[in-house]
């Protein structure tokens, strides 16, 4: 009985200190002295952090790699153009689809689905003749474009869910109050969703911030490159592996989304308990 | 304020549901009309087509003497109060009362003032700080009477305001509701499916059946002279008597047949039926006797108080709904005859429509 309980826990703690075990690794790495193993203590891989360029004491490698402020950027731009395209779009389409009845309604909710489950890289050809056709190959809008109709059916499912949450009689009563069909969906309708809203606009950030297959596709020139075509790069292709390096990139790419989760924390919990309620 | 006309509104929703049928209807200048039926009657769907949340299929519907069929919602200067309260969560009370001044983009100060003037008129105004979710059901349903009240609108239009709460709340709450409105003087539609809250406010009820107009009267006529066994079997607790029975002539004149037994027709009553052979028979529980004698039985009794409710068993089994005056009583079981107040009763026919 005893010795039973015991094996319980241990083997809880096994699989619960699991996804613990890279993490820590990738901490140490960082500090870690020698390019490949663990030891010692430094922060030397660090150092790009001063002026951004990375291999600064190898001129010819350096030169093979963008700025890392600049990946740093364009990470950013791409994650931020998401976030706002997917809740700009999914908070009006949802809306729609919650209160109105039109012809196709159900098969567009069923499409939704569909598109969802579809592997994004079975597109990736596709995707790429239409982005060199509309010029938009090798831009950060073209991926921010491909991202966003790609998380979008999400989105909008999600946020259905919210507005179908909230009672007719709400927005009648603020049609009746005097508000106009679209005054009450400003006003009232999207104060109450913001939970919803706060939730999607948080994963598709988090989307955009981690994506790679679309950059890696899609854009070529370095100065276009985002955190994690960088690490990508710096692990496969060239010579003179440095994983110390990659580490301590990873984890400058990693702060962000830490930052963003433990903030936001408080919300995302709201999010899965509650949805809205008065 | 305003007078509401409606001329043959019909409203057919997608998929052909005929929610509401040829519905006339007038509510005069400063009346509270009740609409009353069972659910699904078409009564909501008429209070939304007046407030211009549905436009309807056919029909036109009048405030005073203009057509407002293709009036938005904001623009008909109403004030409405619904079942679930649908105050806006994410607003203090403050907040929810002043949300229709806001929109009307009056000065701060004016509705600074018509905010807490509403708010003295329910007694609310320590609340004025709170969330809706901070409040009870009662004190929810005054923020929402607050807030119609607030745009001083030319017509109220409630949706079941008293159905969520409590006993003993609904009784004070629809007093104030009556109070406001005498005040007022606003033209009130108010829908329920509760007779009782129906009787008690309003001046007249127009009783809706499957989408259509069953009578329009005043609470004292829908008693008193239900124009069909419809109304006859809504209105009223207990519930009427509905029984159906066969017009037989015999040498004595003309008696119905039913219950299992036979009831000789007053002259009247017999003239009035005269070649018919069917009717349906209704009396009210208060309008039937019962002495000692043979026949009936008693099947249950409850004390209520005042008068005594009770059942009574005729000799083909059906149960008769019967009030004791105070102070007659009887027992369970015990054997009784019946007779009825024959001033007060109604015949109908067997589709419903009113004979006598």
């Amino acid at each position: 009985m005893r010795a039973g309980k015991i094996l319980l826990y241990a083997a809880a703690v096994v699989l619960a200190a699991l996804p613990v075990v890279p993490v820590i690794l990738l901490f140490f790495l960082a500090f870690s002295e020698h390019p490949i193993y663990v030891e010692g203590f430094t922060l030397k891989n660090f150092e790009f952090l001063k002026t951004g360029v990375l291999f600064s004491d190898h001129p010819l490698y350096s030169r093979l790699y963008p700025n890392v402020y600049t990946v740093m950027v364009n990470t950013f731009l791409l994650a931020l153009g998401n976030m706002l395209l997917v809740v700009l779009v999914s908070s009006m389409a949802a809306y729609v689809i919650s209160r109105y009845s039109f012809k196709g309604r159900s098969a567009l909710l069923g499409a939704f689905l569909v598109i969802h489950g579809v592997p994004a890289s079975v597109l990736l050809i596709a995707l790429y003749y239409m982005l060199k056709a509309t010029g938009l190959l090798n831009t950060l809008l073209g991926v921010v474009l491909v991202k966003m109709s790609v998380d979008l059916p999400l989105g909008v499912w999600v946020l259905k869910g919210f507005y179908d949450g909230i009672p007719w009689d709400t927005e009648i009563a603020a049609l009746v109050d005097g508000a106009s069909r679209v005054g009450a969906f400003f006003r009232i309708m999207l104060p109450l969703v913001s939970p919803g809203l706060f939730a999607v606009g948080l994963f598709s950030f988090l989307s955009g911030w981690g994506e790679y297959i679309f950059v890696y596709t899609f854009i070529q020139s370095s100065t276009n490159w985002t955190f994690s075509l960088l690490i990508q790069s710096l692990f496969s292709e060239m010579g003179g592996i440095n994983l110390a390096l990659v580490a301590a990139l990873s984890i400058v790419y990693l702060i962000p989304v830490l930052a963003i989760f433990i903030t936001g924390e408080k919300y995302l919990l709201r999010v899965t308990i509650g949805g809205v309620k008065g | 304020m305003v007078t509401v006309k409606l001329e043959n509104v019909t409203k057919i929703f997608r998929g052909g549901v005929e929610a509401v049928r040829d519905l006339n209807l007038e509510v005069k200048d400063g009346e509270f009309l009740v609409l009353l039926g069972p659910s699904g009657c078409g009564k909501t769907t008429t209070l939304l087509m007046i407030a211009g949340v549905y436009k309807p299929t056919k029909g036109y519907i009048y405030f005073d003497d203009k057509i407002v069929n293709d009036l938005e919602p904001k623009d008909r200067n109403i004030g409405m109060v619904f079942q679930s309260y649908a105050l806006y969560p994410h607003m203090s009370v403050y907040e929810n009362i002043a949300f229709p001044l806001r929109l009307k983009k009056l000065p701060k100060e004016e509705i600074d003032k018509r905010v807490r003037e509403a708010a003295s008129m329910l007694h609310i105004e320590n609340l004025l700080d709170r969330r809706p979710s901070q409040l009870s059901g009662g004190q929810q349903q005054r923020v929402a009477l607050a807030r119609a009240v607030v745009k001083q609108p030319g017509l109220f239009l409630m949706d079941e305001p008293l159905s969520n709460l409590d006993a003993k709340i609904r009784i004070e709450v629809r007093a104030e509701l009556k109070r406001l409105q005498r005040e007022l003087g606003i033209t009130t539609i108010y829908v329920t499916h509760d007779q009782a809250e129906a009787m008690s406010l309003a001046d007249r009820i127009a009783v809706m059946n499957e989408g259509r107009l069953m009578q329009l009267g005043t609470p004292d006529e829908l008693y008193y002279k239900p124009a069909n066994t419809f109304v006859a079997g809504f209105i009223g607790a207990p519930a009427a008597n509905l029984v159906e029975a066969d017009v037989v002539e015999t040498e004595r004149g003309l008696e119905l047949s039913m219950l299992g037994t036979r009831f000789p027709l007053p002259s009247d009553l017999a003239a009035a039926v005269q070649g018919v052979s069917r009717v349906v028979f209704m009396v009210r529980s208060e309008d039937v006797k019962i002495s000692p004698g043979k026949g009936f039985f008693v099947y249950s009794a409850e004390w209520l108080g005042r008068e005594t409710f009770v059942h009574i068993q005729a000799p083909d089994g059906t149960l008769l709904r019967v009030t004791l005056p105070p102070g007659q009583h009887v027992a369970v079981g015990e054997a009784v005859s019946v007779s009825f107040d024959y001033k007060k009763v109604h015949l109908y026919r067997p589709s419903g429509e009113l004979i006598v």
